[in-house]
């Protein structure tokens, strides 16, 4: 065989290799990274498909709201600041009752107005927790009201009612 | 047997042209499908990890509704503007424009991360009627969407 085409054929094999390899370089860093996705999205399907929760009972007193709320899920409940918590309810502002509706946030402490907390702590597979919410105004009496709380796993419970 | 040592000399010169070029086109492609595949999976792998809820929307007015939008996934909700808001009675939905002419929403956050909870503000040019059922529906940037029927009281 010529000189020529041993090269030829050489620097073909070389640059048919190169190829090959970096295209099996390609489809192994596009492989890696959808698996991390597949594998984050299977984990959050599995958490919200393991949780579930009901509001048991709701009480208040002047313009705190305690609401019981039952994990009826097979996950603890603790990531409090990732939850939502909305509150709708007819607040008494001088005697005249108006529509309020906003969420509250989460705080470690004793909650003030537009914030909530658990005062039980962690929320447990099959207990229940007290979630103490601070109302801006007491709410009207024997007014209707209407909690959500939301999980940071997306499942969720509505309470409606007169307090 | 000079010339034909010039002639393998020339064929060799002429063979590491061609394949150099070829080489050279065959990298560039590599490159453009590289890149177009790189795009790809990181789209894919980011729609996949994003997940959003409207955990609770009510109105408050006959031409005022609350949305409250929670990101329950593991990827930033960017640029909640550019996200596409549809909103009418069930199953009638029609997509309303961000802004604050009615018929038009706003949100109190640009950027929602994972865990966090945006409220939308959606105002209407004509009343809801009393105790129909609405829905409205979001849908992110990377096509993530849910939705939310209520009964106005």
């Amino acid at each position: 065989m010529a000189v020529s085409q041993v090269v030829i054929f050489s620097l073909l094999a070389l640059v048919g290799i190169s190829s090959f390899l970096v295209m099996i370089g390609m489809y192994q860093k596009t492989e890696q990274v959808y698996d991390h996705a597949l594998s984050v999205y299977r984990g959050l399907l599995l958490d919200a498909a393991q949780t579930s929760i009901h509001i048991m009972k709701v009480s208040v007193s002047a313009a705190s709201l305690y609401v019981t709320v039952g994990n009826n899920g097979s996950v603890s409940l603790y990531q409090f600041p990732k939850f939502a918590v909305v509150v709708e309810y007819y607040a008494n502002i001088s005697g005249v009752a108006a529509l309020s509706l906003s969420l509250y946030v989460y705080t470690a402490g004793t909650p003030s107005a537009y914030q909530w907390t658990s005062a039980t702590g962690e929320l447990f597979s099959g207990r229940s927790a007290t979630f103490l919410i601070g109302l801006p105004y007491p709410p009207y009496a024997l007014s209707q009201a209407t909690v959500v709380i939301a999980t940071n796993f997306g499942p969720e419970a509505v309470w409606s009612g007169t307090v | 047997m000079p010339g034909e040592a010039i002639s393998e000399a020339i064929l060799v010169i002429a063979g590491v042209v061609m394949i150099g070029i070829l080489a050279g086109a065959i990298y560039v492609s590599l490159s453009y499908i590289g890149s177009a595949v790189d795009s790809s999976s990181l789209m894919g792998s980011q729609r996949l990890m994003t997940q959003v809820q409207v955990a609770f929307a009510t109105n408050t007015t006959s031409t005022t509704v609350y949305v409250y939008l929670q990101n329950i996934g593991e990827e930033p909700v960017y640029n909640v503007p550019q996200g596409t808001l549809y909103f009418g009675p069930e199953g009638e939905e029609q997509p309303v424009g961000y802004g604050v002419t009615a018929p038009a929403w706003t949100s109190n956050a640009l950027l929602l991360n994972p865990g966090y909870t945006a409220t939308i503000t959606l105002t209407l040019s004509q009343p809801l009627s009393k105790g129909s059922y609405y829905t409205v529906m979001y849908v992110t940037q990377n096509g993530v969407s849910t939705e939310y029927t209520f009964q106005v009281i």
